[in-house]
């Protein structure tokens, strides 16, 4: 085992800040999705590094469990971007500006 | 460095450069770039899963992100279709840049602070068996007895959300 | 077997959703059933009439396979009910309300059914990975309901920032159970809260204050505190009303209940005190912005339903500071508990008059919709002026007793600074952001602003003379029982 614990887990510090900064500046739905994507993904990078260094598989359930709600929240999204496009033309997140007070 | 260092280095910047593909604007103008671009880092972030013992999860996360979610994403930027007027071109403002500099910083400064603190971290030695079908199968229906169970809602009220918003409707 | 029956609530509410789906597939095509919403209902009745009787002795699931996943005190049976009576009552004001936006669908009790049931499970969990799973189910379940009206535009748009902020959020609080994980080698939270007691943090302690940093983004975002606050006015706007009954009630009170749980079991106060990010100080921080911000942009808004949802924010200030005062105790004998049922019960009421108004106005819930109201539904108008005048915690009502006594729990507490807190929430005018949205209904709101302010403070001063043990919550039960009998009524 060559690579120590930190690395992996920077690797998934920087992951999750790449999706992070996705979501906040993009504007497309679709590239939101798929950044909220790669956080959860760099969330179960975390858990498997974890489980490696601890010698406990039992985290690597969680990241099924994880993977399966990440891709519900997929469908789920994927719905909504196709309800607001059925409604704007456009899946732009800041178009979508009816609700203002 | 040592070999193994080596191939984490390849298979790190790799997920990185997909993931920076997907959320930076000069890449990802186009969502389907934006989605072969995110299959590549979760192919790259397999690789990392593999060098963790982590085999099963590895083969499940290509089979459902290369095989089903990306799937479906591109069935929606297709079925959408859109035209370059309506991708958006992008839009800086004080909020955003301010974000994207504030994550980086936290980003940085948790890293940083996180290497210190991992160290004493050694990885433990593990049974052959670790991460294989097996193992993870066993961990699910005994440890994560609840949890795999109730997933199945999760499943079906994703599946039942997913119809009730997109369906067409008699009028 | 045991086991099965301890966690029937929860698989009831969830085979409800099955129950109603199959209704909804059998019935024919051209008629749909309008009675799906009152079977959704009757289901959350009796899960909660079923967890009343099973979850009142604390029992614990005794499979090796599921220990330690669940708590069945009485902490999870208060914050279960409340949740499970939010839920009945707002799948018993859906049904015509949809049937007016021409939005009447089986599909979508079936989510409602599910949601109550992932809240359950978010509730009941001690187990981080339950936790999780029974947030995404509440949440993905919600944020389809959001959007499930299929010709408005800001009900889409309402969904959709539902759906992103809230994927952030549990992706922060998913991040927050990873560190956890790594820090103790277990998602038990009572496991990490023994971890933590036998190892304390000290000095800068970067590890647990950054998973604590995400535990509390994570949650916040879904009881909207005030940095993580900002879908709330739009959500709570453009969601259907029942959606947002649903939002500003069972989920709220969901979230705080898990909100306390996790604090409290985890991040003690007694082990984090050391080091210099104790979440006594953030959430204590959290309450006096989320309480002002609430109050202060209430005013200014012209939408019934906005200025219900700052309302809504301003209140989960006001229960932040319940958690900062609560002590070893634990949440539920504080006046936390009390403070929620009677926000609850208003927000029931007075979200549910304006689902009664909103159906019929094509969903235009602009103040000036609201001129006369009185006057042309005497009934309603009543009942409305009485919520709102409970949820500003004017004193005959239920609300006034919630922050009495969230208010000497705080002065009672040997929490730092316990009297400015009191004091600046006090001077927070939290009538205002209420009486706003009855100035349609009421004559001279100033009178009662001016009224409730001097009767607040004659309470607060008698009670640091008098010692504050001679009060005691049965007295109040009263207000809150007629109060509810009021709101029952048509």
């Amino acid at each position: 085992m060559g690579v120590p614990l930190s690395y992996y887990i920077g690797l998934a510090v920087v992951l999750f800040t790449i999706g992070a900064i996705g979501v906040a500046t993009r504007r497309n739905m679709l590239v939101v999705l798929m950044s909220l994507e790669i956080m959860m993904n760099s969330v179960n990078l975390v858990f498997i590094s974890f489980a490696r260094f601890r010698g406990d598989v039992g985290a690597h359930g969680i990241v099924f469990v994880v993977i399966a709600v990440a891709a519900a929240e997929v469908a789920v999204g994927l719905a909504i971007a196709i309800q607001i496009f059925k409604h704007n033309r456009s899946v732009n997140v800041d178009e979508a500006d009816k609700l203002k007070y | 460095m040592s070999a193994e260092m080596i191939v984490f280095w390849i298979l790190a910047i790799g997920a990185v450069l997909g993931a920076l593909a997907v959320v930076l604007p000069p890449f990802g103008r186009n969502p389907l770039h934006g989605a072969l671009a995110l299959v590549v880092s979760f192919i790259f972030m397999a690789g990392v899963y593999v060098q963790l013992s982590a085999f099963f999860v590895a083969v499940i996360q290509v089979l459902v992100y290369a095989g089903a979610v990306m799937t479906l994403f591109v069935f929606v930027i297709m079925l959408l279709n859109l035209t370059p007027e309506e991708l958006a071109q992008p839009k800086y403002s004080w909020y955003k840049v301010l974000s994207v500099f504030s994550a980086l910083a936290i980003g940085f400064i948790v890293a940083s602070g996180l290497t210190h603190v991992l160290v004493h971290f050694h990885a433990a030695s593990i049974p052959a068996t670790f991460g294989n079908a097996a193992s993870v199968g066993g961990v699910l229906v005994k440890k994560w007895l609840f949890v795999f169970e109730f997933s199945s809602i999760l499943l079906l009220s994703a599946i039942v959300g997913a119809v009730l918003i997109a369906r067409k409707r008699r009028s | 077997m045991n086991d099965i029956v301890l966690l029937s609530p929860i698989w009831l509410s969830a085979l409800t959703g099955l129950l109603v789906m199959l209704i909804d597939v059998l019935a024919a095509r051209d008629q749909r059933p309008g009675y799906l919403g009152y079977v959704t209902a009757t289901g959350m009745v009796v899960s909660g009439a079923l967890a009343l009787f099973l979850w009142r002795h604390g029992a614990a699931l005794t499979s090796p396979f599921l220990k330690g996943v669940f708590s069945f005190g009485p902490y999870t049976l208060f914050f279960g009910l409340i949740v499970l009576m939010m839920a009945a009552a707002s799948l018993i004001i859906a049904p015509d309300y949809l049937r007016q936006q021409d939005a009447d669908q089986g599909e979508f009790y079936v989510l409602a059914a599910f949601s109550a049931s992932g809240m359950l499970v978010f509730v009941a969990a001690t187990d981080l990975v339950a936790v999780f799973l029974g947030l995404e189910t509440m949440s993905l379940s919600i944020y389809a309901m959001t959007a499930s009206n299929p010709r408005s535009a800001v009900g889409a748009e309402a969904g959709m920032k539902y759906f992103v902020l809230g994927g952030l959020a549990s992706s922060f609080l998913l991040l927050g159970t990873a560190f956890l994980y790594g820090i103790t080698g277990s998602t038990n939270i009572v496991d990490i809260g023994n971890y933590f007691m036998v190892n304390p943090p000290l000095g800068a302690a970067i590890l647990p204050s950054f998973a604590m940093a995400l535990v509390i983004i994570g949650l916040g975002f879904k009881i909207a505190a005030v940095p993580f606050h900002f879908w709330t006015p739009d959500v709570y706007q453009g969601a259907p009303t029942p959606v947002t009954v649903w939002m500003a009630g069972a989920v709220k009170a969901a979230g705080f209940a898990v909100f306390g749980r996790l604090l409290l079991t985890m991040f003690h106060a007694n082990t984090f005190m050391h080091i210099a990010f104790n979440y006594k100080l953030v959430v204590l921080a959290l309450a006096l912005l989320t309480m002002t911000y609430g109050n202060l942009v209430g005013i200014v808004q012209t939408d019934v339903k906005r200025i219900l949802a700052y309302s809504s924010i301003a209140h989960a200030g006001y229960i932040l500071l319940g958690v900062y005062a609560v002590g070893t105790s634990g949440l539920l004998d504080s006046s936390v508990g009390f403070y929620l049922l009677t926000y609850a019960v208003a927000t029931i009421a007075s979200f549910g008059v304006v689902t009664l108004m909103g159906g019929s106005m094509n969903e235009d819930t602009s103040l000036d919709r609201f001129a006369g109201f009185g006057r042309r539904h005497p009934l309603l108008g009543l009942l409305l002026t009485i919520s709102l005048l409970s949820l500003a915690g004017i004193p005959p009502f239920a609300g006034f007793a919630g922050k009495f006594y969230l208010f000497k729990d705080v002065l009672q507490s040997n929490v730092q600074y316990n009297l400015p807190v009191v004091i600046f929430a006090l001077v927070n005018f939290p009538q205002i952001t209420g009486l706003n949205s009855g100035v349609g209904c009421i004559k001279r709101p100033i009178c009662c602003v001016i009224f409730t302010h001097l009767m607040l403070d004659v309470t607060l001063l008698r009670l640091r003379s008098n010692g504050l043990n001679s009060l005691h919550l049965k007295h109040f039960l009263q207000p809150l029982s007629s109060n509810l009998s009021g709101n029952l009524g048509p």
